[in-house]
């Protein structure tokens, strides 16, 4: 079962003279197991949006349904907490155990497993994300590097094994070869684990290779959603939103405003690079 | 000592009390008067270290650094060496420490002791370099990422420093709020001359620099132009980083034969350098 959001508006302080509508009339669905990027501008609402996604922020008009369970019951979110893992930025700077292990084991503690169930779980989430067990466990985590900690936190969600995903800039801060080993573990998540994935991001290049769908955020207002073809074939409002493009799509724009004919909307590198090689084999 | 040479590091080595490894072993390299640096480097490779020695925050173990000629591991210097040196941080949250946007570009001169009517001048001169002249009576707290390290900036541009550090300054913003700070910058040397050496996770601002210095595991492994560094891809992978997508793009398309010269490292660049190859080609035929 998915997650269905309906028709959610969101006011910060509402009823006071510092009422902040920061989301309005968002209707989205979140499937099983699929990847969904959102992108929006700094005040767009994104952090809002996922922050709905398990309790953390209820509606102040519409509904958010998780697996079937609406996130207003106070007596099901717990539930609905084991099943949506947040992995807020930064999430390195929420270590606070002694050590790794302990740490780890924090979330699904709090879930009421047992030492038993908890264990394997634990060693299995540290195997998941790279930190090997018998080298890590017991290592402090304020020994870490800033990539081996970031790991660690995200280790920590996922040792609550949540059937969905939800990451707020998973890649900020981390160097190139950081950045692909977190999205190649998100990836793996999905494919292994069948985990939905969402994941907000800066980075469109990020997006456009591993999102099925992107969710565009403007003003608080889902401007689309689609598949990153169709978003990033609108190419002249996201720019005019403040966000930027994946390099593919700005140097086929740099082409055809050099006169060059491109009809393709590309969003990878890989394909424009075939296009381009293709051209030139061609009239040759 | 090189001649212009605004910072020297000389033979420089660090280790953290109780850390199991070095932070910086060996490393030697000397910044010019007016040129951009970027040190890119793998988290955890000393980068912010080294930053840190620029103006005396941390001290060498081992070697040396001056700047102009004081050598930071002399107390007297200190002073002179912070107010040359100017260094803004990653977090935008942890660097403005009063509550209205030009009381906090004040900050810094008025503790160098600088007269009122000059902190005056300099305020609203660093607040029009930074484009904030209209946010002076704002609250700090309620400025974006991007407009918050520019008043960052300004302070610093109050205190008239040689130098700017960057440290990691954009890492934590969104895109325009990274085009907002890196033009500040660039518009900072290209029209006063300013020294910048820019720390940075992002290959694509290092194109930017004059020269770029590779940092892994403590040590200085590479030294060039952008085209000189991104063009040793084999030696970037060695080093946690990774040439810039448009450097990879055109690579590819050497590669396969065309006409693509290795200047080529930018959208814009390589856009021109296609046109010209695809056009002559259809002229040919």
């Amino acid at each position: 079962m998915p997650i269905i959001i309906e028709q959610l508006s969101h006011t910060y302080l509402p009823g006071s003279q510092l009422a902040y509508p920061a989301l309005g009339d968002v209707s989205l669905t979140v499937q099983d197991g699929e990847f969904l990027g959102i992108i929006g501008h700094t005040g767009s609402g994104k952090s809002t949006l996922i922050q709905h996604l398990n309790g953390l922020l209820l509606p102040t008009v519409g509904s958010v349904l998780v697996d079937g369970l609406d996130t207003r019951e106070k007596k099901l979110r717990k539930q609905i907490r084991s099943l949506v893992g947040m992995v807020f930025q930064y999430p390195e700077y929420q270590l606070f155990e002694e050590t790794v292990e302990r740490d780890v084991a924090f979330g699904p503690k709090n879930m009421g497993l047992s030492e038993e169930e908890v264990a394997p779980r634990v060693e299995e989430a540290l195997r998941l994300v790279g930190l090997n067990p018998s080298e890590f466990s017991e290592k402090s985590p304020f020994e870490l590097s800033g990539g081996e900690k970031r790991r660690a936190a995200l280790a920590g969600i996922l040792a609550m094994r949540p059937k969905y995903l939800v990451l707020d800039e998973p890649m900020a801060g981390l160097d190139p070869l950081g950045r692909r080993e977190i999205l190649a573990l998100i990836e793996s998540l999905r494919l292994d684990y069948g985990t939905g994935i969402v994941m907000v991001s800066h980075s469109m290049d990020d997006v456009a290779m591993f999102a099925d769908r992107i969710a565009v955020l403007d003003k608080g207002s889902l401007f689309m959603v689609g598949s990153p073809e169709d978003v990033f074939s609108h190419s002249a409002e996201l720019l005019d939103m403040g966000l930027n493009l994946p390099q593919a799509t700005q140097l086929v724009r740099a082409l055809r405003e050099r006169g060059i004919e491109i009809q393709k909307d590309y969003f990878r590198m890989e394909e424009l690079a075939l296009d381009l090689i293709g051209r030139w084999n061609h009239d040759r | 000592m090189t001649p212009n040479a605004l910072i020297e590091i000389v033979n420089v080595g660090f280790q953290y009390i109780g850390a199991e490894k070095v932070a910086l072993k060996n490393i030697s390299l000397s910044i010019q008067k007016g040129e951009v640096v970027a040190i890119v480097g793998h988290n955890g490779s000393g980068k912010s270290t080294l930053c840190k020695m620029l103006n005396a925050l941390l001290l060498p173990a081992e070697g040396y650094v001056t700047v102009e000629g004081m050598d930071t591991c002399d107390e007297k210097n200190l002073l002179e060496i912070r107010r040359r040196v100017g260094m803004v941080f990653q977090n935008p949250d942890n660097q403005l420490v009063t509550t209205i946007v030009e009381e906090d570009v004040g900050f810094g001169p008025e503790n160098l002791g600088i007269k009122p009517s000059e902190i005056r001048t300099r305020v609203n001169e660093a607040l029009q370099e930074v484009e904030m002249t209209e946010y002076a009576e704002k609250a700090s707290h309620a400025l974006s990422g991007g407009q918050k390290q520019r008043v960052a900036i300004a302070g610093l541009l109050a205190m008239q420093p040689e130098v700017l550090v960057l440290d990691e300054a954009t890492a934590m913003l969104d895109p325009r709020g990274r085009e907002e700070v890196l033009s500040t910058v660039r518009k900072l040397n290209r029209e006063r001359g300013m020294t910048v050496v820019m720390i940075t996770q992002f290959m694509e601002e290092a194109l930017g620099a004059d020269r770029v210095f590779v940092l892994s595991e403590g040590r200085l492994v590479m030294e060039g132009t952008p085209r000189e560094v991104f063009n040793e891809r084999t030696l970037l992978e060695e080093s946690r980083l990774d040439a810039p997508a448009f450097v990879k793009l055109r690579d590819e398309l050497i590669a396969a034969g065309l006409p693509v010269s290795h200047e080529a490292m930018t959208c814009d660049t390589l856009a021109d350098e296609l046109v010209r190859a695809l056009q002559a080609q259809t002229e040919n035929n």
